[in-house]
């Protein structure tokens, strides 16, 4: 199986897999080890809060598994929720997140800024402001909209991580790259042709 | 993050249900719109999705200026649809500050305007699909075009559409309950946001449509019958 999707009961994972299929790259949904050791690629996604997804990612005993496939060089992708869990912590809990990189989650706060009618979470669609071109943002436009459902965002320690950022008040970062690993904030399955291209790229590099 | 978002129909400017968009089933609810706009933002909705019936049906809207007054009243956003059929109004209503346009007979029969006004409003605008079984209903549901329902969404995402509306027209205004297996069909074809309408009863079917993964769902009939209150779920 070329991509494996972790099912740790974070709901809409049907969505990510058929996504996938639409591009032409097989994709199963899986919470086997095995299955997941035998994978090119693996997807974290996401959908739910901090503390209950990683503690189920725990005691599924995924966590190693998810540093192994990191470690052994598998490309790698965090999505939503997905990507916060490779950072230390969360302003949304108090659970340890797989603290792969360096850094943590925070969330929007707009009070007593000029964009306190800013609505929370921030839902919708909005562009990307391309900061370094990782190899899943290949062929896509610096300013293109892609779909957004969250309340926290990503605060990595480097900088360099940064692959986009995006501009809701804050400019917050949406996607990141290191490496074998990458992240997005926003939900390539919902977010038409531009979003399944993001796809195809993390599916080519899945060999 | 899934949003659960009241639905205010007006005909002839009162605030009613219809059942299956039949328009002599009425139930009138309210003589005033805007009162109960201003309820359900009281009540904790986050957006609220207003229908101009006499709009949908003639194609001509008719309650432009209760629309605009809940705009005006409300500080949620508010999105609108019925009748909405050339440029002008879409442009003068997104000016008025309606945060989100629906088009629906415009988008079967109007590709031409459909993709100039998401050039121009981008995911200001959001296309109804009204099916019945997988097609597409038009005219405030009054007339049934041969267009499938999968079909018409993915032309529309070619010219533009980033959000669909998808209601099952034989299950609205009836809380028997939406139909989860259409909802969840289109929902997975579609790669773009989608908000689920029609048929929702209660919480119970709230919790389920969530598991789906569309963006929200919109809420009628239960919530003026009590079935459903806004503070139970939000």
């Amino acid at each position: 199986m070329p991509v494996a999707i972790i099912d740790y009961g974070a709901g809409n994972l049907r969505s990510v897999q058929k996504a996938f299929q639409q591009v032409g790259i097989d994709a199963e949904i899986t919470k086997d080890k095995n299955t997941i050791n035998a994978a090119k690629g693996v997807v974290l996604p996401g959908v739910g809060s901090f503390d209950a997804a990683i503690n189920e990612l725990r005691q599924l005993s995924l966590e190693g598994v998810i540093e192994a496939a990191i470690g052994l060089g598998k490309p790698f992708l965090g999505i939503c929720l997905g990507l916060q869990h490779l950072f230390e912590s969360s302003e949304e809990g108090k659970q340890r997140g797989l603290a792969i990189l360096p850094g943590k989650v925070k969330k929007f706060n707009f009070k007593n800024t000029p964009w306190s009618n800013l609505s929370i979470p921030h839902m919708g669609w909005n562009r990307l402001l391309v900061k370094h071109r990782s190899p899943i943002l290949e062929g896509i436009e610096d300013g293109t909209m892609m779909y957004f459902a969250h309340s926290y965002f990503v605060a990595p320690e480097d900088e360099k991580l940064v692959a986009s950022k995006t501009d809701y008040g804050i400019e917050f970062c949406s996607s990141i790259w290191k490496e074998n690993v990458f992240g997005i904030q926003f939900h390539p399955e919902k977010s038409g042709e531009r979003g399944l291209e993001i796809l195809k790229n993390f599916g080519r590099l899945c060999k | 993050m899934f949003e659960v978002i009241p639905a205010i129909d007006i005909l002839d400017g009162k605030c009613v249900r219809l059942k299956q968009g039949q328009y002599d089933a009425e139930t009138v609810y309210s003589k005033n719109p805007v009162d109960i706009a201003k309820k359900w933002e009281a009540e904790g909705a986050k957006r609220i999705h207003v229908v101009d019936l006499d709009g949908a049906r003639t194609g001509l809207p008719a309650n432009i200026m209760v629309i605009k007054s809940i705009i005006k009243e409300v500080g949620i956003p508010i999105e609108v649809g019925g009748g909405i059929r050339n440029f002008t109004i879409i442009a003068d209503l997104i000016k008025y500050g309606a945060d989100r346009i629906i088009l629906g007979t415009t988008a079967i029969k109007n590709p031409n305007l459909l993709s100039n006004v998401c050039e121009k409003f981008d995911d200001k605008i959001a296309v109804a699909i009204d099916a019945k079984g997988e097609v597409a209903a038009a005219e405030g549901w009054m007339y049934v075009s041969k267009k499938n329902i999968f079909t018409l969404a993915k032309e529309a995402i070619g010219l533009g559409v980033r959000r669909f509306i998808y209601t099952d027209i034989s299950r609205d205004g009836m809380l028997e309950g939406p139909n989860f297996v259409g909802i969840k069909n289109f929902a997975l074809q579609i790669n773009v946001p989608v908000i689920a309408s029609g048929g929702i009863s209660s919480s119970e079917d709230i919790e389920q449509i969530k598991e789906i993964g569309v963006e929200g769902c919109i809420v009628g009939k239960a919530l003026y019958e009590g079935k459903i209150k806004l503070s139970d779920i939000l």
